[in-house]
């Protein structure tokens, strides 16, 4: 029985071909200005009602009766494409979309596809003109901050990138650019996202009930595309900041064949800052040079063979630099001269490159194949030289330091998009990681020699390397899902993600179940529901809030078995009269093999046995979470509130947490309120605000001392000695987080192109939003003596911050 | 653009204000700043029954902790209620010495706060030997062997040792030989801080260090258990351990709260960093915080026998 059940399960998908003859058009959806491939953009036959979505490439395939077809296209934004014709053969179809921005409040009405329609729960597509739109701090364009505006995404603290969904850590997201997942989305310790803005396509992030397809994270996935690159001619755009700079250029190599696509963005404080350094040198004897900056480079080049055949080269690579030099040169006589070197240096960030090549093996089939690289490394160094010399002799001294940690990962993956027919959409792959990580390899240089007359007195070299050496891992895994229309009211995504992983001579399988269906009340409205069982086979070590060099990805090992959660959620979604998408979801996730530090465990110094370091314990997290959201016309933006409970309980013996009681988890936090509204009354101006609540972190705090006056045998040292004492893990409450930011783009139109000129302030009310809570203590002289007092003090950062860009498009 | 350029200042001043922090006073609520009763008690098994009990303050207050007297202070003995032999500055003695199974609880009223209890067992005495104790002449340290036969159930010990040390170079008849708690090693399995019992037995040893360490019995319940200890003086190179004398050998059977209670405060003291968690002391008394928890001690004399050892 149980084996008649898998052969039904493993064929569904072809039952529903039906005797009656059929056929298949197939084809590409691409801008008509650009040739950018449009992701989800809708193909459907009006008089049967069949239709079905482009994937990432732009590709679609729909199989339909041999009969008249009133084949329609549709993409928001874009002006709709009608043809009328009668099918009596497999037809491609390629479609270029014209842009109709005079259109849009129209035609975007009528065509875009609500939520309420779509079978995937727990999913959101936000528009890149909104993400551009949103003002957020220092006027950089940031796609993880406008996600943390979402209901069920919050950020960890103040300014901060740390991701945190439906109660997540900030190590559970997966975040794929391009296909490819990306370990360090930070710039400057969490304040900016690795993200350019300008060289992305399109974001669309998943929470829960997660399509068969993605893997390896507990709590999230980011999907990012990048732009590939327009197709007929040249076009670009510049921009400055209060803190960076971005140049970004697209065009074709060979004209609709052959594209290229350019982005880089450069922070530029620490060469304003060089002028300054320079002419405090000059003024003293020591030469400094010092800065921090932080770059992104984006490039890509697609390469059409035919209608059939693709080839897309990618890369990325984005790092955070400090650096400092100081050289002190003294020349005294011909008795005793010194020159005197220090440099330190940080350096942090990822590569990832990959290429991609996406064929049409028949009409209903893609494939893709895809090769790719991805790197984080973290390198601290630092160093000293000290020379000194007379005429007799002749002294030299160096040391070099160096830390290095990372990851890196080589990846082979296939993907194949398979429609038998316009019920099903069938998606499987498989792909081969082998992991390298670098937990933490400490290296050393030293130098030292001393010359007499010309002959060495001494002459001792230290050249050694301390640390873990490398640890290999590999990871499989493969998936298939099918998008099935049962009826044109019940539509189901159901899958599984099958994935193994060895390391130490261990090997971990799991067999991943994901669930998730739509029930169409009527045209606006539907309920939908979904079940997701998640692995992650690796963990972010991390001692603070901020994203600092120092974190490092390590993998699970013999004793820390990977972690693993089971999320439900269920929904209603409405679509009212084409005016916004309304929508409730409650959400309940379970997570098992969850870690959190021991009291007074640090991986400040050392991560060397993060093992003993840590506890394995459990969690849960359940919320509800309202969003009505409008992405078109003259207002737009959205409304979201997330009413959530995050839980974690460590109760194994040996590794009791808070006594082996529940305890909130770190960003527990019970409402979450965002509003982002944007107006855009013409093409020459528009405006947004966002106001963001939520309710104050959680953090442990000892706010009662008592003193254990007894002495025993075994801590007589401690006598009388006054301890802190916490009731709880994570027992006091911050106060409450909340701002208003606003910003304005002006627009203009110039002969060689676009400009636009924003103004924005973060903070306009200037609230002292909590950063970080310390005890300060202060001693009071009077004529009756010192006394002391001491109290706690909220550190708020970012109190009001305007700012301006400039950007121009070519 | 040249009127635009009087803009300038007032940016370079609005960004001065975003770029300086701003620091707050947090204001805590009524319930957060209340003191706690706290009640400090290590009954040990034939001795008498001695409650320290004061007040808590607010962590950010600096004055002297409050004793907590003449409070309503009552000790139940195997359910009896046994009489206060004395109290002093909130120091209270009770006519009680406990033994072995006895089961002790304290029930206190303080004005304004709720009833605050707690109660106890006295663990039994543990029951150990000694295997073997060898002065090795050479490392100059002492190799003692300990089998602990361990009852059934969750039981958690501590163990300690005590020598007589010398002056190797210089020894002063007025200040050698003399008791010290000695420092020692050891190897065994179960000192080992594990987060995972079923790994560390698929492991190799780890040498852990301490002049006076706990254990449970988690991975020998029920069972004998042979520990094999390197005792040294710690303190100073030309200090050793002087065979001539005894050494002693102190094992403690201690109730659960103890064992967390004293591990909680090593752990406090031992390990801090601005960046971690602060520990979270044990406390078993109900209605306010500290500790009521039993030991129950057996101390082993043995004489080291000298000769030359080979160390695994």
């Amino acid at each position: 029985m149980k084996k008649l059940f898998c052969i039904i399960l493993l064929f569904w998908p072809f039952f529903g071909i039906q005797a009656q003859r059929q056929h298949t058009i197939s084809g590409t959806v691409v801008s008509r200005s650009s040739g950018e491939p449009l992701i989800c953009a809708t193909v459907v036959d009006v008089r049967s009602g069949k239709g079905t979505v482009t994937n990432a490439n732009g590709r679609f395939s729909l199989t339909l009766p041999a009969d008249t077809v009133a084949f329609r296209v549709s993409y928001v934004g874009y002006q709709r494409f009608d043809s009328l014709f009668c099918l009596s053969g497999n037809m491609v179809m390629n479609v270029s979309l014209l842009s109709g921005v005079q259109l849009r409040a129209v035609t975007v009405n009528a065509e875009r596809v609500s939520s309420a329609k779509s079978s995937q729960i727990s999913a959101i597509e936000i528009p890149m003109e909104q993400i551009k739109a949103v003002p957020v701090l220092f006027g950089e364009t940031d796609i993880l901050k406008t996600l943390q505006l979402l209901p069920g995404v919050q950020n960890g603290t103040e300014g901060m990138n740390g991701v945190y969904v439906r109660g997540g850590g900030p190590d559970e997201n997966l975040f794929l650019l391009d296909g490819v997942s990306l370990y360090n989305v930070n710039h400057l310790g969490g304040f900016f996202s690795a993200f350019n803005s300008s060289a992305v396509k399109n974001v669309t992030l998943y929470k829960g009930s997660f399509p068969a397809r993605f893997g390896g994270r507990l709590s999230s996935v980011l999907d990012i595309t990048t732009n590939n690159g327009n197709d007929k001619e040249f076009h670009g755009d510049i921009s400055v900041g209060l803190i960076a700079a971005k140049l970004s250029v697209e065009g074709p190599i060979i004209k609709e064949k052959t594209t290229f696509s350019f982005s880089l963005r450069r922070t530029y404080g620490d060469l304003l800052v060089q002028p300054f350094l320079g002419l405090a040198s000059a003024l003293s004897e020591e030469k400094i040079r010092a800065g921090y900056y932080f770059y992104d480079l984006n490039a890509k080049v697609t390469h059409k063979f035919n209608d059939r055949s693709r080839m897309y080269a990618s890369y990325y690579m984005g790092d955070d630099v400090v650096y400092l030099k100081v050289r002190t040169r003294q020349l005294f006589s011909a008795m005793d001269n010194e020159d005197y070197w220090m440099k330190m240096g940080y350096k942090w960030g990822n590569i990832v490159g990959s290429l991609r090549w996406n064929y049409e093996l028949t009409p209903k089939l893609f494939m893709n194949i895809t090769g790719a690289y991805t790197r984080y490394r973290n390198n601290i160094s630092m160093g000293a030289e000290e020379h000194d010399w007379s005429n007799e002799w002749d002294s030299y001294y160096s040391i070099d330091m160096s830390y290095k940690s990372g990851i890196r990962d080589l990846i082979v993956r296939s993907d194949f998009d398979y429609a038998p027919n316009p019920d099903h959409a069938i998606k499987f792959g498989g792909a081969f990681i082998h992991h390298i990580f670098t937990p933490e390899v400490m290296g050393m240089k030293m130098e030292d020699r001393m010359t007499q007359s010309g002959e060495d007195d001494y002459n001792d070299k230290i050249d050694t390397v301390l640390g873990q050496s490398r640890v290999h891992a590999e990871e499989l895994f493969c998936f298939v899902e099918d998008d099935w229309s049962i009826t044109s009211a019940l539509k189901i995504n159901m899958g599984v993600y099958v994935s193994g992983f060895s390391v130490e001579n261990k090997f971990y399988p799991s067999l991943q179940p994901r669930l998730s269906g739509r029930l169409l009340l009527s045209d606006n409205l539907s309920l939908k529901a979904g079940y997701a069982y998640m692995t992650q086979y690796m963990h972010l070590l991390s001692n603070f809030s901020i994203n600092l060099p120092t974190d490092l990805w390590v993998p699970v090992t013999a004793r820390i078995e990977p972690m693993n959660a089971h999320q439900v959620a269920a929904g209603v979604f409405y679509n009212w009269s084409g005016i916004a998408d309304l929508s409730m979801e409650a959400y309940y996730k379970s997570m098992d093999n969850l870690l959190e530090y021991k009291d007074g465990a640090s991986f400040w110094s050392s991560s060397s046995n993060w093992e003993d370091k840590v506890c394995i314990g459990r969690g849960w997290s359940y919320g509800v979470e309202f969003l009505a959201q409008r992405t078109f016309g003259k207002y737009s933006g959205w409304v979201g509130y997330t009413w959530s409970r995050t839980m974690r309980l460590f109760d194994r013996e040996g590794m009791e947490i808070n006594e082996g009681k529940p305890f909130p988890a770190k960003y527990d936090r019970r409402h979450d309120i965002s509003f982002v509204l944007m107006y855009k009354p013409s093409d020459r101006f528009d405006a947004s605000v966002t106001w963001v609540y939520s309710t104050g972190n959680a953090t442990t705090l000892a706010m009662q001392e008592f003193q254990d006056e007894e002495a025993s045998e075994e801590n007589d040292w401690y006598n009388n000695q006054v301890y802190g004492y916490v009731d709880g893990r994570n027992n006091f409450r911050m106060p409450a987080y909340h701002r208003m930011d606003v910003g304005v783009n002006f627009h203009k139109q110039k002969k060689r192109g676009l400009r636009t000129i924003s103004l924005s302030v973060y903070n306009l009310y200037n609230r002292k939003n909590p950063f970080i809570v310390y005890e300060s203590g202060r001693y009071h002289y009077n004529y009756q003596g010192v006394t002391y007092s001491s109290s706690l003090v909220q550190l708020s950062i970012f109190p009001f911050i305007p700012s301006i860009s400039y950007k121009f498009e070519f | 653009m040249k009127r635009n350029i009087f803009l300038l200042p007032v940016i370079l001043c609005l960004l001065g204000i975003a770029v300086t922090g701003c620091e707050k006073i947090v204001e805590f609520d009524v319930d957060e700043v209340t003191p706690y009763v706290v009640a400090i008690s290590r009954p040990e098994a034939d001795s008498a029954v001695n409650i320290n009990l004061s007040y808590s303050r607010f962590f950010l207050d600096g004055h002297p902790f409050r004793k907590i007297t003449g409070a309503d202070l009552r000790l139940y003995a195997n359910g009896s209620q046994v009489n206060l032999l004395s109290s002093d500055e909130g120091h209270y003695l009770f006519d009680c010495r406990p033994q072995a199974g006895d089961t002790i609880a304290f029930h206190l009223y303080v004005p304004g706060y709720q009833m605050v209890q707690a109660g106890t067992r006295i663990p039994a005495e543990p029951d150990f030997e000694v295997v073997e104790t060898i002065y090795d002449t050479f490392t100059k340290e002492c190799q003692v062997k300990v089998r602990l036969n361990d009852p059934a159930g969750r039981n958690y010990y501590g163990i300690s040792f005590d020598g007589w040390v010398k002056d190797e170079y210089m020894p002063t008849p007025d200040t050698m030989p003399r008791p010290y708690s000695m420092q020692f090693s050891t190897s065994d399995i179960v000192f080992t801080d594990a987060t995972s019992i079923d790994y560390m037995l698929d492991q190799g040893e780890t040498t852990v260090y301490g002049s006076y360490l706990r254990f449970s019995d988690a991975l020998f319940n029920g069972s004998s258990h042979t520990m094999v200890f390197y005792l040294y003086f710690p303190y100073r190179n030309d200090y050793l351990l002087d065979p001539e004398y005894p050494v002693y050998v102190r094992m403690t059977s201690l109730s659960y709260d103890r064992y967390r209670y004293e591990n909680t405060i090593d752990k406090y003291n031992e390990e801090y960093s601005f960046l971690s968690e602060p520990t979270q002391i044990h406390t078993n008394v109900q209605g306010g915080i500290g500790i009521f928890a039993a030991s129950n001690a057996k101390k082993i004399e043995l004489k080291p026998v000298i000769k030359r050892l080979q160390r695994q």
